[in-house]
């Protein structure tokens, strides 16, 4: 993102696979953080937290962040950004994107995890218009 | 008479193959076309959460991640 300053916007949707059970309950938990206004930072620690995503793990992922436990731990437990979840991965699925990661860019798809190489070519194409 | 016979027929197979495998590349080639179109024909009909994006509204290039954390 850096590297493409002002030029590239990304956009995260959710498509937890059921292939992955604590998927679903993380990507809830990452809603929950963005609604304190924590989205990236929560996200960024999911990811680095791979594949530890108990509710307990959850809830001290968000202490840690400063965010509030019982507001978070509400919010997880209502399940309040499940619809939202689902929402996402049912547009996924009309769209046909079965797998994950998957990157729309403009108008190309790239499916899995690419190297860097691919995302700097089609982003290169896509900023000459191509 | 014989030999003329075998070597129409040793041409006109080989027609038929190119024939077949120029139909057959022609149907994949479509097929992948009419697989692909959907997903970019609806690359910018996506819906977006503000919270969950980086980066400016009217950036040119706009990078849609489907993930999953696990």
């Amino acid at each position: 993102m850096k590297e493409y300053d002002g030029r590239v916007r990304l956009v995260m949707k959710d498509l937890p696979l059921s292939s992955h059970p604590l998927a679903r309950p993380a990507a809830e938990a990452a809603r929950c953080a963005g609604a304190e206004g924590r989205y990236w930072a929560y996200h960024d620690r999911l990811f680095e937290e791979q594949p530890r995503f108990e509710r307990e793990r959850l809830i001290q992922y968000a202490v840690d962040l400063g965010l509030d436990e019982k507001r978070f731990t509400d919010c997880l437990d209502d399940h309040r950004y499940a619809a939202a979840v689902d929402a996402d991965a049912k547009e996924a699925r009309a769209r046909g994107i079965k797998s994950t990661p998957t990157f729309l860019i403009n108008e190309r798809v790239l499916v899995g995890a690419q190297p860097i190489e691919a995302f700097r070519e089609v982003i290169a194409e896509a900023l000459r218009g191509r | 008479m014989v030999r003329s016979s075998v070597f129409c027929s040793v041409v006109m197979t080989g027609l038929a193959r190119r024939t077949i495998r120029r139909r057959v590349y022609t149907i994949a080639v479509g097929l992948l076309a009419v697989l692909a179109a959907p997903l970019a024909a609806q690359v910018t009909n996506v819906s977006i959460d503000p919270l969950m994006t980086k980066g400016p509204a009217l950036a040119p290039v706009v990078i849609i991640e489907y993930a999953d954390y696990q």
